[in-house]
């Protein structure tokens, strides 16, 4: 076990940037599924969207970091 | 035990770029609750008939901090700090990794600590950065004002 690690070590690297990318991938769908929310919930009351607001929903998904 | 304290000794610094990773995605939850919030409370207004202020619908397109006012982002001022705090690219991150690949050649070209060939990958993995972040630093445009 002890040589695995120590020959396989630099794997975490790859392997922590996977992870984190998909974590942030997952974070940016939720991102835009909450807006899709806020927009239905404007729909479902029958209220105006507000002027600007699909625009600024559609602007930067990413998470930042 | 002793195993344990080897490999430790050995692989002590792993903890630094992996607290890195781990502050990075704790970093992108924060972003994302926080725009999350922003839209809770546009929901509360429209809910109780009142007027959104533009501020707030400006809040929802990009992750800019609580203490950075709406006309600070805005200007060379505010897109050179979204730049470096946002962006893949920014200079510091340019030469930060630029600094940090340097570094871990020479650690490896003279073998420091007798590990020379884990100090190679290092300087591997940070020349990539220092590149990637160039470019992204010499072609990413920051939204428009």
């Amino acid at each position: 076990m002890e040589d695995l690690f120590r020959s396989y070590w630099w794997l975490m690297f790859p392997l922590a940037w996977m992870v984190i990318g998909g974590f942030r991938g997952w974070l940016d769908y939720q991102r835009r599924r909450d807006n899709l929310d806020l927009i239905k919930h404007f729909a479902d009351s029958g209220k105006d969207i507000p002027a600007g607001l699909i625009e600024k929903l559609g602007g930067r998904a990413r998470t930042g970091g | 035990m002793n195993t344990f304290e080897d490999l430790f000794r050995s692989y002590w610094w792993l903890l630094f770029p992996l607290s890195w990773f781990i502050a990075g995605a704790w970093h992108s939850w924060l972003n994302y609750s926080k725009h999350r919030d922003n839209l809770d409370i546009i929901k509360k207004f429209a809910d109780s008939g009142r007027e959104i202020p533009p501020g707030l619908l400006d809040k929802l397109s990009s992750p800019v901090p609580d203490d950075w006012d709406d006309e600070g982002y805005r200007g060379r001022r505010g897109r050179r700090y979204y730049r470096f705090r946002y962006g893949y690219g920014g200079w510091y991150r340019v030469v930060l990794f630029g600094s940090l690949a340097a570094g871990f050649a020479y650690a490896a070209y003279i073998d420091i600590y007798g590990a020379g060939e884990a100090f190679t990958i290092v300087a591997f993995v940070m020349a990539a950065m220092f590149l990637a972040t160039l470019v992204a630093t010499l072609t990413t445009r920051p939204p428009k004002d």
